[in-house]
């Protein structure tokens, strides 16, 4: 079902559902969508700070619920990642939130929310958030964050194209996100569903082997068979010299992607820019796309907004 | 579907599931297996490396099908973890390795095999690797060891005792090991039913909030709900790798946390998993925790 429109005038509102950040990281983010002609609030525990998480669960929960609830708020932009969703779940009422209808942004722990939205037939955008455009970007990727708040799914043409690992072309729902907490809803009530979607996949600061093994719960589910293919964005830093266990070993993450997922042999890319990398585009979930692996794009057939 | 207990002149075969070994490192292990009247043999996939695995899944999986089948063979020994248990399974039929009952032995990455035979019936052990026995440790480490393949108590008098978290005690299968192999775990077809069971839980070289991230799996997974029991061993390493924006927050700080609510007997510090001087821990049989004294009491043997 088409999300509620974000026209000029409206109200974003910030929460932070995950870990913590200090007031100055809202700024540009804040700036930006002001020159779009949007008004922006900040939820009322969005600053708070208890240890590695934005304030209590319960309050946390409490502003997710309340933005949604709030018929003044056209749509919630999360303020960061880190860690935190997940603990969320008793907390939050999911199909109260999805029958608000409206859009939710962020992406990296965010993920475990778009999880439980998208299953309830609720798009989502996979978007940058307060702490990621703190950080100077290219200029495809405002564009492309403000593109989609527009409601226009085309890509800017200066952002990079993914790269063939199976060609081929295949329709189906964008789900996915961060891996681990793509791996990390297996076996909970908001868990990844892939059948017959598009598989979207990022992750960082993962260590290689680790990268092999949540590709393998993905393999030992399942998910990764049902699913019709795969994109896949970067694991930012996972060639890190620092970033491999000494006692184990390492290899190339692009390696271990290819020769987990590649025998499928369901069209897929690589490096296709979304997620912890830089250069990273806007990407809606929830809705149908076309992938073309021997193009290296995803091309959206059904419009996020109503 | 209980192994059988080792005697003198029995052959114990080490294997390689998961990373690979200098294979010096194994030299103190196989002295010690002899000096206790065991023949060793030494499958072939630990004398490899295929980057961070010891070797190709289709060469470590029939090395442990081979084990499981060879009649000569009396128990099978882990030479190490790090990481590969979990691309086997596909490999590997576990139903029918478990119609051939022998000692499984090894923790860390081995936690999935545990889980995958124990989901079996076949009880296994949570126990010391080739490394353990290279360095000097409580004498109760290759006590405990000795004591598990050879039939009798595990539990050392004299080992050290845990500390009580939630007082009580409780009964039930031990089953369990390395968190974040249990976390990998779910959603497989290789998971035991943890209904009932006392929970066995440790991990190496998780950062704080990924130990909250998978206790919080394994809350959402309902899993938590349904023990009767857990036994925390050590997040070894989690203090010391600690985020600079909060370093204030301790393992054991978000462990207590997330077993909030969790109204059963539970106690940490254990000795088992990745510290120093582990006891070796069948799992798949009854046993008893009282989490007052610190204590696990084995209410079954894990051999026939």
């Amino acid at each position: 079902m088409p999300l509620r429109p974000i026209k000029p005038g409206d109200t974003i509102r910030m929460v932070s559902p995950a870990s913590p950040l200090s007031p100055e990281k809202l700024e540009f983010i804040t700036r930006l969508l002001e020159t779009e002609g949007y008004k922006i609030e900040v939820a009322p525990h969005a600053l708070d700070w208890t240890d590695y998480l934005a304030g209590s669960d319960e309050d946390r929960a409490a502003d997710l619920m309340d933005a949604f609830a709030d018929e003044s708020v056209a749509a919630v932009l999360c303020t960061r990642g880190g860690y935190g969703c997940a603990r969320l779940l008793p907390y939050v009422d999911f199909d109260e939130i999805a029958s608000a209808n409206k859009a939710l942004m962020g992406f990296s722990d965010i993920t475990t929310l778009h999880l439980a939205l998208n299953r309830r037939g609720v798009p989502t955008i996979h978007s940058p958030m307060a702490l990621t455009l703190h950080y100077p970007r290219e200029e495809f990727v405002y564009e492309s964050f403000r593109r989609v708040i527009r409601g226009d799914l085309t890509t800017p043409v200066d952002a990079p194209l993914a790269e063939t690992v199976v060609g081929g072309k295949v329709d189906g729902a964008v789900v996915g996100g961060c891996m681990c907490l793509l791996t990390d809803s297996v076996g909970t009530k908001e868990p990844l569903e892939t059948a017959g979607k598009i598989l979207v996949i990022e992750d960082v600061d993962e260590m290689p082997h680790r990268l092999d093994a949540m590709l393998t719960v993905l393999l030992n589910t399942g998910l990764a068979e049902q699913a019709a293919g795969f994109v896949i964005g970067e694991m930012t830093r996972s060639d890190d010299d620092d970033k491999y266990d000494h006692g184990i070993g390492r290899r190339p993450w692009r390696d271990i992607l290819v020769e987990r997922l590649a025998p499928l042999r369901k069209p897929m890319v690589i490096n296709f820019p979304f997620g912890h990398m830089k250069g990273m585009l806007t990407v809606p979930l929830g809705i149908r796309a076309q992938l073309d692996a021997d193009a290296g794009t995803l091309t959206y057939l059904e419009p996020l907004f109503a | 579907m209980k192994p059988k207990a080792l005697n003198p002149g029995d052959t114990i075969r080490i294997v390689a599931p998961s990373s690979p070994l200098p294979e010096h490192e194994l030299e103190s292990c196989i002295a010690k297996l002899n000096e206790w009247g065991f023949k060793v043999e030494i499958a072939e996939s630990v004398h490899k490396r295929w980057r961070y695995l010891a070797a190709d899944d289709r060469s470590r999986a029939k090395d442990i099908t081979d084990a499981f089948l060879d009649p000569n063979v009396n128990a099978v020994f882990c030479a190490r973890g790090g990481y590969g248990c979990a691309r086997l399974l596909q490999h590997l039929d576990i139903p029918k390795l478990a119609q051939h009952p022998k000692l499984l032995i090894g923790f860390s990455d081995i936690t999935t095999l545990h889980l995958a035979f124990n989901a079996e019936g076949m009880p296994t052990v949570h126990g010391v690797m080739a490394t353990y026995f290279m360095k000097e440790r409580e004498p109760w480490v290759l006590d405990s060891i000795y004591h598990v393949i050879t039939g009798s108590n595990p539990i050392i008098d004299g080992s050290a005792t845990a500390e009580c978290v939630r007082g009580g005690t409780a009964s039930g299968v031990l089953l369990g090991g390395c968190l974040t192999l249990i976390g990998d775990g779910l959603g497989t077809s290789h998971m035991p039913r943890f209904k009932g069971a006392l929970l066995l839980l440790e991990d190496v070289g998780e950062k704080g909030y990924r130990v909250d991230a998978r206790l919080t799996q394994l809350r959402n997974a309902g899993l938590l709900n349904e023990v009767a029991g857990i036994i925390i061993g050590e997040m070894t390493d989690t203090d010391t790798m600690r985020d600079k924006d909060a370093p204030e927050v301790l393992w054991k700080e978000i462990v207590a946390e997330r077993l909030e609510g969790i109204n059963v007997p539970i106690m940490w510090g254990y000795p088992f998993g990745h510290i120093k001087n582990p006891l070796s821990l069948p799992l798949g049989i009854r046993a008893e925790m009282d989490a007052e004294a610190g204590t696990l009491r084995y209410l079954e043997s894990v051999c026939a």
